[in-house]
């Protein structure tokens, strides 16, 4: 075949369409940190796992394509997972902003359903996230994440029953850091601590992306570790917690019960003012 | 044990009297519930004969995207309670007939420390490698499905830990050189950090779609993944251990020549409610890899878990018709006409899925099977071609895949139609690896280490290469 000038660009364009196609992969499940910016270099290697720079890295694909509704979805999950980390609630205004424009310009979109019912979720809405799961499962039915948000749903409604339904349908298809935390809550729930703990140790080896995810299920295990009194092992478990995840409000809030545990009040008020002064909800 | 559950439970009482949510944000419980699974992902596999060992066959496959270099305080480790494999086909049915299962323990030596590792660690096993882990490798056999016979042929194996630097870890050359271990049977394994051999431009499709140079096929790209690490798993195997005769292989044409590679994770289930049993439940499959790329660009993002939980031997009735018609094609042409075939691919499943005949078709009536085959009776090639069978160098992808074949211009070329004589002269301007591989075994590169980290970069442009390579 002849290349022509005109053809060129045709060819550019397949290439180009290949590689939107694998980079939104690499976006979704190679968890592929920041993409884009100039060439050269990262200047700052030691930022690019971090949510300020996904952020920022989605914020410009958004700029670039913004009809890119993946994106769209995926920069609210960033958003959200921020104020796991700061307990800045302000992030969820803007991760319903993302979430409604992403709506609007596709509203058969699973992921954006599954992004309305996590933010629901974060703000007590539980009946609307519950539709918000069953919409997102109903539009895309070999995803695993909506069953994350209907459990959840179904769990804060009082519906155990289903919920326990629904959660071993999610722990039978995909056993991870998310089915296997949700697991040990249910078991908690049902009063069995010994088999919470051992789920809460299937999702703290299974680990996740997010070193705040990582630190949140070893908080947990320190809860239960520290509800069945084993001081030791609670101790040890905030403590890599906090060691993964520095300034981790839950785990150090954990440190503090081991030391008020231990009658070390002086170290435990320390630790709490430490918790509550840049974070009082916690 | 008695005495100090009483005064756990008199704490527990003072603690309760500090009440205090242990969640951010909000007061329900709100676990991550984020589809990403590093230490369960596939990344790449890869099946070739190494120049020096020309009768075995040998396999690296990576888990575990993305590692940067200084991602620490934890670093990264595969999951203990999770099972990896490398499986072998060698009938063609897309079922394993030889697993080989990777079984990994964690030890911490000092509990009370969460250190990753502290100056100096000179060996695999010293005290100031505070992380370490061990796995043992079995050998499974399966007829038709069924499991016929299993050994263990490693056993207590270290794993070379992420490389954080050159003051605690003075020489790591040597410490990844102990990682290198001997199989019952014969053969070689390895566990442990590398660099990860994939390379790609990623990054130019989010400039408005703006090609750097030409289309792709004059260098000038940046590779995204270079100065990444992975988790590597390396196996080399005498030709006997997977072939079906359990012979070794005289030529390329033997009836014993092919076999079908891919790696696969899996991990258990969980009853959800046991009465108190704590109950687990049987091992299910959560991560698969056959071929690149397969996975990224041909199955639906709707079905991507989908895919990750089926087996090869379903690949026909699963995901026939991505292959068949692949959407790729269809959105090429609707934008920009370049006459890509969109439908009756059966160039595509031929290459990836059945076989090429002759060179990489397993047996008479192959199933349609996401795995890498590879003609063991492919001598090795002592000058490769990145573009492998499309260059006429039949010792490279998709015969197997070495770790410097451009999966990716390959690709793009191939779903522009090479193969039905529709030649296109496209690339990703990336052509190599950042790192050069190794000669000898464990192949791979060293990884890049935390205090030397320096992420991505960009390819020096060079003559165009031609629409037949």
């Amino acid at each position: 075949m002849t290349i022509t000038r005109t053809n060129l660009m045709g060819l550019a364009a397949v290439a180009a369409a290949f590689l939107a196609a694998l980079a939104l992969f690499g976006v979704l499940n190679r968890s592929h940190p920041a993409v884009g910016g100039s060439a050269g270099p990262d200047p700052s290697p030691g930022d690019v796992r971090s949510t300020d720079a996904r952020i920022a890295s989605l914020q410009s694909e958004i700029r670039a394509q913004p009809s890119d509704v993946g994106s769209y979805a995926l920069l609210a999950d960033a958003y959200l997972q921020k104020v796991r980390e700061t307990g800045d609630a302000g992030f969820y205004t803007r991760a319903a902003g993302v979430l409604a424009a992403a709506h609007r310009r596709a509203p058969r979109e699973s992921a954006v359903a599954t992004g309305l019912g996590t933010l629901a979720l974060a703000r007590h809405d539980f009946r609307a996230a519950l539709t918000w799961g069953m919409t997102a499962h109903g539009l895309a039915r070999e995803v695993v994440r909506p069953y994350g948000v209907i459990v959840d749903a179904q769990v804060e409604l009082g519906r155990y029953g289903a919920a326990a339904r629904t959660l071993q349908r999610m722990v039978d298809l995909k056993p991870n850091l998310a089915s296997y935390a949700r697991v040990s809550y249910l078991r908690e729930l049902h009063g069995d601590l010994a088999g919470a703990l051992a789920a809460m140790q299937d999702a703290v080896a299974a680990g996740g992306d997010e070193p705040e995810n990582v630190a949140y299920v070893q908080s947990l295990l320190g809860d239960l570790q520290f509800q069945r009194g084993d001081l030791a092992a609670a101790r040890v478990a905030y403590g890599r917690a906090a060691y993964e995840f520095p300034g981790y409000a839950p785990a150090n809030a954990g440190l503090a019960r081991v030391d008020a545990a231990r009658g070390r009040l002086g170290p435990a008020i320390a630790r709490l003012r430490g918790v509550v002064e840049p974070c009082p909800s916690t | 044990m008695k005495r100090l559950s009483l005064l756990a439970v008199l704490a527990a009482l003072v603690a309760g009297a500090i009440s205090v949510s242990l969640s951010l944000g909000s007061s329900h419980r709100e676990a991550p519930n984020t589809a990403k699974d590093p230490t369960a992902d596939d990344t790449d596999v890869y099946a070739f004969k190494a120049a020096d060992a020309p009768g075995a066959l040998t396999v690296v496959a990576n888990w575990i995207p993305f590692e940067d270099p200084a991602g620490g305080p934890n670093f990264y480790n595969f999951d203990p309670r999770a099972h990896y494999y490398i499986n072998v086909d060698n009938t063609g049915d897309g079922r394993k007939d030889v697993r080989y299962e990777f079984k990994f323990r964690t030890k911490v030596v000092n509990t009370n420390s969460f250190a990753f590792a502290t100056p100096a660690v000179h060996s695999l096993h010293d005290p100031h490698l505070n992380v370490q882990q061990y796995y043992s490798v079995t050998r499974e056999v399966y007829r038709h499905g069924r499991l016929r016979s299993e050994h263990v042929i490693a056993h207590h194996v270290p794993t070379v830990p992420a490389n954080i630097g050159p003051k605690t870890m003075p020489d790591y050359h040597s410490l990844a050189l102990q990682g290198v271990h001997s199989l019952i049977g014969g053969g070689k394994v390895f566990a442990g950090q590398r660099d990860d051999p994939f390379f790609v431009d990623l990054g130019t499709t989010f400039d408005s779609i703006h090609f750097r140079v030409g289309t792709g096929n004059q260098g000038g790209g940046k590779d995204d993944l270079a100065g990444y690490n992975v988790n590597s798993i390396v196996l080399q195997v005498p030709e006997s251990k997977v072939t079906r005769n359990r012979t070794s292989v005289s030529g390329p044409h033997a009836a014993n020549a092919v076999v079908g590679v891919w790696s696969s994770t899996e991990r258990r289930k969980l009853q959800v409610t046991t009465g108190g049993a704590g109950g687990r439940g049987p091992w299910v499959q959560v991560s698969r890899l056959g071929n690149p790329l397969v996975n990224e660009v041909v199955i639906p993002l709707g079905k991507k878990d989908m895919f990750n939980r089926t087996t090869p031997d379903k690949d026909l009735q699963n995901y026939g018709t991505y292959v068949l018609n692949p959407e790729l094609a269809k959105l090429m042409n609707a934008l920009f006409g370049v006459g890509a075939p969109e439908h009756n691919r059966t160039d595509i499943v031929q290459a990836l899925l059945t076989g090429i005949p002759g060179l990489t078709q397993i047996g008479k009536h192959p199933a349609v099977a996401d795995t890498l085959k590879i003609n063991l009776g492919v001598a090795p090639n002592p000058s490769p071609n990145r573009f492998g069978v499309l260059a006429g160098d039949n010792q490279g992808f998709p015969n197997g895949r070495r770790l410097g074949d451009d999966v990716v211009d390959i690709s793009l070329r191939v779903v522009g139609g090479f193969l039905k004589g529709h030649k296109l002269p496209l690339g990703d301007g990336v052509d190599q690896n950042d790192e050069p591989f190794l000669t000898s075994f464990p192949y791979v590169a060293e990884p890049r280490s935390g205090f030397d980290s320096e992420l991505k970069r960009n390819e020096p442009g060079h003559p165009p290469t031609p629409p037949q390579p």
